[in-house]
């Protein structure tokens, strides 16, 4: 079992807010109303979406549209110049309860982040004992053998191709105890087999209980993954639907997303 | 059933981060020992060589160590401030991007991170302090025979304390967008303030200045060393203690009171600068700054592309364009050029002053042809152009030289209303001005057109690589300090009443400047 699997039985492992007393929320990522500017630039006008446990959304535009300014300001590394993330019922901006509802979300970032001076096992172990995983030795065993990393545990970051510091960050964000998985074009830099890799392991995580956030530009590789697919344009909600109702809309077309 | 999860600490997570760094730390105690000797060897011969241009032009005239001392509350207001504008783009809490990944975003306790963080700047901070104000009371006792204990003591302790208040104030700084804005918004008042302590100090009301702020508290004991007023000492040592102690307990109080986005930007800033440092990328250097403080928005007023009248301006157009879009570059130049003028006016019988001159002068010169290290960066770009590369970057000396010209004549009117130069020289010395903006900038240039800094020779070019390197930076102000020198005994002698002096510099410095421009036009396009 993944790490964020173990959750489905013991919602008691989230802390404070996903008490075992806790109901899990229908709507457990809420997004109201959420925008940002940079000065007379806007980057994202306003965004409304709710996102369940199970669930999973792929923001897709091009370069500059706005995918990576949403899922940072839901993720709450960027402050909005307006609107508000609810992470199950929880505003994941407020500093009070900042650190229970950042237990809850994995974020992987576009550019690897990892210590130069660290195998990918030492990130493996800190991530572990920071979140308070529990036998972390097996869980990151299994975790480096699922995503082709089992004979790379050793190495340091820039003995890795980018493909590979990718699933070391991958690895990391799977073995903490997350609720909200998400992922800043996770596809950059994969190969065809890694690619077919991450969508399992993805669409494993929804069905063990994680709602599945991500960007990209690749339209085709959330095909079967996601409930919900939005087309951002300029900073502006192009297109919001299933993957076959954005399909069928000329808006993919022409932004040249196919 | 369900299993209970025991987080650790946040103090336990970093030291669990640090047992492993250490596991593979590419560096043995002994490389650490050999670094520490290299840098108290570097740190002894550069001592000796300040104390040796100190030998130099002190002897023979009337320095004062106390005069000079005078002005310590005017460099303590100009650090303080440099370190609080410092928290609206880095700052004391900076955490690095993987720390920020996993070890921040974990779910720690936020204050313990920031404050173990803050609490090492402000260790810092009081290290500098000390050495600084040891430093300096001790050369004041030594120099003074005041060899009052309290006066030492308290000369020590008052820089440790101004050091802690600077670092809690950035911290603030760091902490609020809105201070951030403010200190930008402000920071040319401040340069005013402190234009207006440098005129106290100079009009001889020192008293007045060790009055008017913490810097001027934190100074008084070392003023005081040296022969200055006692009464006050310990009413100011007091009242700086008072401002120390709120400003370290406000921002430890507030210790949890920052945003993930601002501790990401830093986090970011500090990574792209540490890579800009380690190539010595200037100019990457400034940008990042410059984008942090401004938050992400940097937008200047939207000027348009001017039609040049002919087609060789174009470069020229765009240069001017480019310097409206970014008039920070030409105000840096107003500032070096003042900076120039007013050493060289005061350089009579101090050889320092007539150095610090030509350097401040140089570096006016080198900030204008920054569109040549642009170009230089971009060298497949001048290919839109129907000009080779040498002839590209000897039209981007031209806006360069008529503002250093410009400048020089400003400079020189300010001169000459102050009746430093009688109407004659004057008039002559005008003459003069293109011709040495000319041999200031084309040396610029010529250093400018070469490749960035190679930090490589550092390491590959063994014992010799840091001298490799000492010399490459050295290239462009050599070049212009041999002109320059050359030329002097002319002027000189211009200055002196011989109007054949004055020619005599014209055609060195023209006859330089046409050289650097032939040498300029002969580079060969990169490859």
């Amino acid at each position: 079992m993944l790490g964020w699997m173990r959750h489905e039985s013991e919602p008691d492992l989230l802390f404070d807010v996903m008490a075992k007393s806790d109901p899990v929320p229908s709507t457990f990522v809420d997004v109201d109303g959420l925008g940002r500017d940079y000065g007379d630039n806007t980057a994202l006008e306003s965004l409304d979406l709710k996102v369940a446990i199970g669930e999973g959304v792929a923001f897709v535009g091009q370069n500059g549209s706005g995918k990576t300014t949403a899922l940072s300001m839901i993720a709450g590394r960027l402050d909005p110049t307006r609107g508000t993330v609810r992470i199950a019922g929880k505003d994941i901006h407020d500093r009070q309860v900042a650190i229970s509802v950042r237990s809850m979300i994995s974020f992987v970032p576009d550019a690897p982040a990892l210590y130069p001076d660290l195998t990918v096992l030492d990130h493996l172990q800190i991530v572990g004992f920071a979140h308070g995983v529990e036998n972390v030795d097996d869980r990151s065993a299994e975790l480096l053998t699922r995503l082709g990393l089992e004979t790379r545990s050793h190495l340091l970051p820039r003995e890795l191709s980018r493909g590979m510091r990718q699933k070391t960050q991958l690895a990391c964000a799977l073995l903490r105890p997350s609720r909200v998985l998400m992922l800043d074009e996770p596809v950059s830099g994969l190969d065809q087999g890694s690619r077919r890799e991450l969508f399992a392991v993805l669409s494993e995580a929804k069905v063990g209980g994680a709602a599945v956030l991500l960007s990209t530009h690749q339209i085709d590789f959330v095909d079967g993954l996601v409930d919900t697919v939005v087309v951002l344009d300029q900073g502006s909600v192009a297109k919001i639907g299933t993957y076959g109702e954005v399909m069928k809309d000329g808006v993919v077309r022409e932004l040249g997303l196919l | 059933m369900t299993t209970a999860v025991s987080l650790p600490t946040a103090g336990e997570v970093l030291a669990s981060v640090r047992y492993r760094r250490r596991q593979h730390a590419s560096k043995t105690t002994v490389d650490r020992l050999t670094d520490a000797y290299l840098a108290a060897f570097l740190g002894l011969y550069a001592a000796s060589a300040i104390a040796w241009l100190f030998d130099v032009d002190l002897s023979g005239t009337s320095f004062s160590f106390h005069e000079t001392l005078a002005w310590l509350p005017v460099a303590l207001f100009l650090a303080t401030w440099g370190v609080v504008r410092y928290g609206t783009w880095q700052g004391p809490v900076v955490f690095s991007g993987p720390e920020m990944q996993w070890v921040v975003t974990a779910p720690l306790d936020r204050r313990h991170l920031v404050r173990g963080r803050f609490r090492r700047a402000l260790v810092v901070a009081a290290i500098a302090g000390v050495i600084g104000g040891m430093g300096v009371t001790l050369i004041a006792a030594t120099m003074t025979d005041v060899g009052r204990v309290d006066v030492f003591i308290s000369g020590s302790a008052s820089l440790v304390a101004v050091a802690l208040s600077a670092v809690s104030l950035s911290w603030h700084v760091e902490r609020s967008a809105r201070w951030s804005t403010i200190v930008n918004r402000i920071t040319p008042i401040m340069l005013g303030v402190a234009a207006v302590l440098a005129v106290g100090v100079a009009t001889g009301h020192e008293l007045a200045v060790t009055w008017s702020g913490p810097w001027g508290w934190a100074s008084a004991s070392s003023i005081a060393a040296t022969g200055g007023d006692l009464s006050g000492l310990w009413i100011q040592s007091l009242l700086l203690g008072i401002v120390a102690a709120v400003m370290v307990f406000s921002a430890v109080v507030t210790s949890d009171h920052i945003s993930d986005e601002e501790l990401w930007r830093r986090a970011e800033a500090r990574s792209t600068a540490a890579a800009a440092m380690f190539f010595g990328d200037v100019r990457t250097l400034r940008r990042i700054s410059r984008r942090n403080r401004a938050r992400g928005h940097v937008r200047g007023r939207d000027w348009q592309v001017m039609r040049p009248a002919r087609p060789w301006l174009v470069v020229t157009s765009w240069d001017i364009l480019t310097l409206r879009r970014e008039p920070s570059r030409l105000v840096t130049a107003v500032i070096l050029t003042a900076g120039g003028f007013v050493a060289a006016v005061a350089a009579t019988g101090r050889s320092i002053l007539a150095i610090v001159a030509f350097l401040l002068l140089y570096a006016a010169g080198s900030r204008l042809v920054e569109p040549i290290r642009i170009e230089v960066g971009q060298p497949n770009a001048h290919r839109m152009l129907p000009w080779r590369w040498g002839t590209v970057l000897v039209l981007h000396c031209i806006v360069p030289a008529v503002v250093m010209t410009a400048l020089g004549w400003l400079g020189l009117a300010v001169v000459g209303i102050g009746g430093f130069v009688d109407g004659v020289a004057f008039g002559e010395l005008s003459f003069v001005v293109p011709f040495a903006a000319g041999a200031l900038v084309l040396p610029a240039a010529v250093a400018a057109s070469r490749q960035p800094f190679p930090v490589g020779t550092i390491v590959s070019g063994g014992d010799a690589g840091p001298v490799l390197a000492l010399l490459w930076l050295l290239v462009g102000p050599a070049l212009a300090a041999i002109v320059v020198s050359i030329s002097f005994g002319g002027l000189q002698r211009g200055l002196a009443g011989s109007p054949s002096g004055f020619f005599s510099a014209i055609v060195v410095l023209g006859g330089a400047t046409a050289g650097f421009a032939m040498w300029l036009i002969s580079r060969k396009d990169p490859p």
